[in-house]
């Protein structure tokens, strides 16, 4: 594995993973504030609020790191340097997007 | 604590805020220095590689605070502005964790992208990763502030 482009794929594909967990409201663990616990499934509301932020950081580190240690240095250097930032700009863009909904 | 915590992700963010904006500064393209120079050139007139590892720490530093700060928030805050219907204000708050988190994952790329070694083709891409830390960086500020003006945390 090279560090270098491990970093570069880690890094393009960490947003993604984050964006489809958080989309789909998705996450391996809740954090419960209000009982400073952690659970694998979902409390009653009397829990109060859960909080799932943790569990997407968690799932997007852990995936774009095994993709990162997968993915062929050869491959990574035979990409456009453009990609590594075009793929986290569109995300950007896309997380703005999808979030406009508070302010309608 | 909350207290203490609270002003050690605030000075943090700041520290964060002046090295990001002078690197963001310091990577975008300007005329050649004839005459006088204005305080945007001077301001952006530094090395900007020096400040990628203290980019990478403090913000590493200030998302981990702001992990922590995170479970009070959505006890005491979020549950006030939602009583008093402030959807935007929850929703800057929603944009805020999804940068603290996108910032975090560019940062080994961007690590990359500054090294000294990088070709010239590698530019352009050290520019725009720089941007989006800055972007991610000022909103995270101003959010953080604006929320705290609302609604603190003690």
């Amino acid at each position: 594995m090279d560090l270098l482009s491990a970093c570069k794929v880690f890094s393009t594909v960490f947003g993604i993973v984050y964006f489809v967990t958080f989309y789909s409201s998705w996450s391996p663990f809740f954090y419960y504030p209000e009982q400073n616990a952690f659970h694998i499934a979902q409390q009653l509301p009397s829990a109060g609020p859960p909080i799932l932020w943790y569990g997407w950081l968690t799932v997007a580190t852990l995936v774009s790191a095994v993709v990162a240690a997968i993915v062929p240095p050869q491959l990574v250097r035979k990409c456009s340097p453009a990609v590594f930032w075009m793929v986290p700009a569109l995300l950007l863009l896309v997380v703005l997007f999808y979030e406009k909904r508070w302010f309608l | 604590m909350i207290t203490t915590l609270l002003i050690v992700h605030g000075l943090l963010g700041v520290v964060l805020l002046g090295a990001i904006t002078h690197q963001a500064f310091g990577v975008a393209a300007r005329r050649s220095a004839q005459g006088r120079r204005s305080f945007f050139d001077r301001f952006a007139a530094v090395d900007a590689s020096v400040y990628t590892n203290a980019v990478v720490l403090l913000f590493v530093l200030t998302s981990v605070g702001g992990a922590f700060l995170y479970a009070p928030y959505r006890v005491d805050v979020r549950p006030a502005l939602e009583d008093r219907q402030l959807q935007a204000a929850n929703g800057i708050f929603e944009i805020k964790e999804h940068l603290a988190a996108i910032g975090l994952g560019l940062l080994p790329a961007y690590w990359v992208f500054w090294r000294k070694t990088s070709e010239p083709a590698d530019m352009p891409t050290r520019r725009y990763l720089t941007w989006m830390i800055a972007f991610c960086t000022w909103w995270n500020f101003i959010a953080g502030h604006v929320l705290n003006n609302i609604k603190g945390l003690i």
